[in-house]
C-alpha cells in the first residue's frame, strides 16, 4: 500500500499491487501496464497536489480546532473520572454529588461538535445524544427511578439504551470512517452501551445475598479508561464532524444495519456472560 | 519478517482462512490474542510468587475471565461490522472465542515457563557460587587477602561459613562481610 495509480477509465485512484486486476471503482480492466502517479504516494496531502476529489473520501479533510478540543477534553473527562473513582483519597476534595453531572458533561461535548456535522445523520446522532445524556442527568438529579415503580428498568433501558444504539449506529452507517477509526467507533459504541446497561444494574440486579457485577468493572477500567479516552480523540477528531454540512446527501436512517446488529449483539453477549460470572463466581478459587 | 507483520499475524490467518469475506482491522484481534496471553500469563507468575514468595499479586481469576469476555466481546463486534454476510461472522466469533481460549491457556502456561526459566537460571548461578566456594575452601586457596572490619587488608585463612580469618601474623580478624570471597 506504498503508491497509486490513475485508473485511466474513471481517474480514480487505485492501489498499484500486482494482484490489483481491475479498478475498483468502474471495474476496468488494469492489466496493461499503467505508470504509477509519482505526485499521489500515500500520506501525501492531496490538495498540496492539486488533485480534486470527492469531499466524502475518507483521506481528504482536517479536523479542526473544535474537535482537536473537544477530543482532548472528552479523553480528559473520562480518565479523570476514572482516576477520581480509582484513587479514593482523591474523593475527599470533590463533591460527590457532581458525578450526577458526567452525562452533562459530556453532553457539553457533544454540543460542541454540532458545528461540524456533516450530514444528518451525524445531526441526528449528536441531537439524540444529547437527549439521551439530558435524559440521565434529569433521572438521576430528580430522582425519578423511584417514583417509576416496576416500570423503571423498562423505561431507562428503552429511553436511555435503544436510543444510543441507533444513534451509534446511524453514525456507523452514514460517514466514512478509516478502517482503524472504525475499530474505535465500534470499541466507543460497545462500552457507552455496556455503560448504560451497567448504570440500570441496581435497577434489575438484585445487589443483596449476590455479588454486583458493577463492582468488576473496576479490574478493567485499567485497560477500559485510556481505551475510551482514545477512541473519544479519535472518534471527536473523524471525518464526521470535520465540517461542510450537506443537507441533501443521501442517508439512510433504517435501524437494520450491520452496526445496529453488532452494538446490540455484542455488548448483550458480554453483559450476559457477565451476569453468568458473577453469578457462579464461587467456582472461582479466589 | 517486519515488525507490522508480526503484529498482524491473525489477519494474515483469516485472509488466508477467508480471503475478501471480512475486512477486518489489521492488528486488532492479533492486539487481543495479544493482551490474553499476557492476562494469562499473569495468572500464572502471581501464582508462582504467591506460593514461592507470598507475594500477593495475582490478578483474581474472576477478572481475568471477564477480561477474556470482554476481549471477545469485542471482537465479535469486529466481526459483525467486518464480514460481508452473517455466517462467516458467526464463524468468526467462534473461532475467537477459541482462540481467545487457547490464548488464556498459552498464556498460562507461557508464564509458567517464564518462572521455570527463572528458577532453573537462579539455581544455575547459585550451584556456580556455591561451587566456587566449596572448591575454592577445599583447596586451601582460602589463603588470600581479605578486608577486615577496620578497612585494613590481611592475608590469611578463611573457613566457610566464618567471618572470621586466621591471619599470617597469628591473629584472628573479623571481616567485613561473610560473601567477600
Amino acid at each position: 500500500m506504498s503508491e497509486y495509480r490513475i485508473c485511466p477509465q474513471c481517474g480514480e485512484r487505485v492501489e498499484n499491487a500486482p494482484e490489483q486486476h481491475y479498478c475498483m471503482f468502474c471495474g476496468s480492466d488494469l492489466t496493461e501496464e499503467v505508470p504509477p502517479c509519482p505526485s499521489l504516494q500515500a500520506g501525501n496531502n492531496l490538495e498540496e497536489n492539486n488533485v480534486t476529489e470527492d469531499a466524502s473520501v475518507w483521506v481528504d479533510y482536517k479536523p479542526h480546532w473544535w474537535q482537536t478540543l473537544v477530543g482532548i477534553y472528552l479523553a480528559l473527562l473520562v480518565l479523570g473520572i476514572f482516576l477520581l473513582s480509582t484513587f479514593q483519597p482523591l474523593l475527599y476534595y470533590v463533591e460527590l454529588r457532581l458525578f450526577r453531572f458526567t452525562a452533562l458533561a459530556t453532553g457539553l461535548g457533544i454540543a460542541v461538535l454540532l458545528a461540524g456535522v456533516r450530514n444528518r445523520a451525524s445531526l441526528t446522532t449528536l441531537v439524540i445524544f444529547l437527549v439521551t445524556d439530558i435524559l440521565s442527568t434529569l433521572y438521576w438529579l430528580l430522582d425519578i427511578i423511584p417514583l417509576m415503580g416496576d416500570f423503571a428498568p423498562l423505561i431507562f433501558v428503552l429511553s436511555l439504551y435503544l436510543p444510543t444504539v441507533y444513534a451509534y449506529s446511524l453514525l456507523a452507517q452514514n460517514n466514512e470512517f478509516q478502517n482503524d477509526d472504525r475499530t474505535w467507533l465500534n470499541f466507543l459504541a460497545v462500552i457507552n452501551v455496556l455503560n448504560v446497561f451497567w448504570e440500570s444494574t441496581p435497577l434489575w440486579f438484585n445487589s443483596t445475598g449476590d455479588v454486583n457485577p458493577l463492582s468488576y468493572i473496576n479490574y478493567f477500567n485499567w485497560v477500559i479508561s485510556p481505551l475510551t479516552a482514545c477512541a473519544w480523540w479519535k472518534v471527536a477528531r473523524s471525518a464526521a464532524f470535520a465540517g461542510g454540512y450537506d443537507k441533501d446527501a443521501p442517508c439512510d436512517f433504517s435501524p437494520l444495519n450491520r452496526y445496529m446488529a453488532m452494538i446490540l449483539i455484542a455488548p448483550a453477549l458480554m453483559s450476559v456472560g457477565m451476569f453468568f460470572l458473577s453469578k457462579y463466581m464461587y467456582v472461582f478459587p479466589n | 519478517m517486519t515488525y507490522k507483520d508480526k503484529i498482524t499475524f491473525f489477519y494474515a490467518l483469516e485472509e488466508s482462512l477467508w480471503d475478501d469475506k471480512v475486512e477486518a482491522n489489521h492488528y486488532f484481534a492479533t492486539l487481543s490474542i495479544l493482551f490474553v496471553i499476557l492476562a494469562g500469563s499473569l495468572n500464572s507468575i502471581g501464582g508462582a510468587l504467591q506460593s514461592m514468595f507470598d507475594i500477593n499479586v495475582t490478578p483474581s481469576l474472576f477478572a481475568t475471565a471477564a477480561v477474556c469476555l470482554y476481549v471477545w466481546g469485542l471482537n465479535v463486534a469486529e466481526s459483525i461490522v467486518a464480514c460481508t454476510d452473517g455466517l462467516t461472522a458467526l464463524w468468526r466469533s467462534l473461532l475467537m472465542l477459541l482462540v481467545v481460549a487457547l490464548a488464556y491457556v498459552g498464556g498460562v502456561l507461557l508464564g509458567g515457563i517464564l518462572v521455570a526459566i527463572v528458577c532453573i537460571i537462579l539455581f544455575v548461578f547459585a550451584c556456580i557460587v556455591l561451587f566456587k566456594m566449596l572448591l575454592g575452601t577445599l583447596s586451601g586457596s582460602g589463603n588470600t587477602r581479605w578486608k577486615t572490619e577496620d578497612g585494613e587488608e590481611v592475608h590469611g585463612e578463611k573457613l566457610w561459613g566464618s567471618d572470621i580469618v586466621h591471619g599470617d601474623d597469628g591473629k584472628d580478624y573479623k571481616i567485613k562481610d561473610s560473601w567477600g570471597m
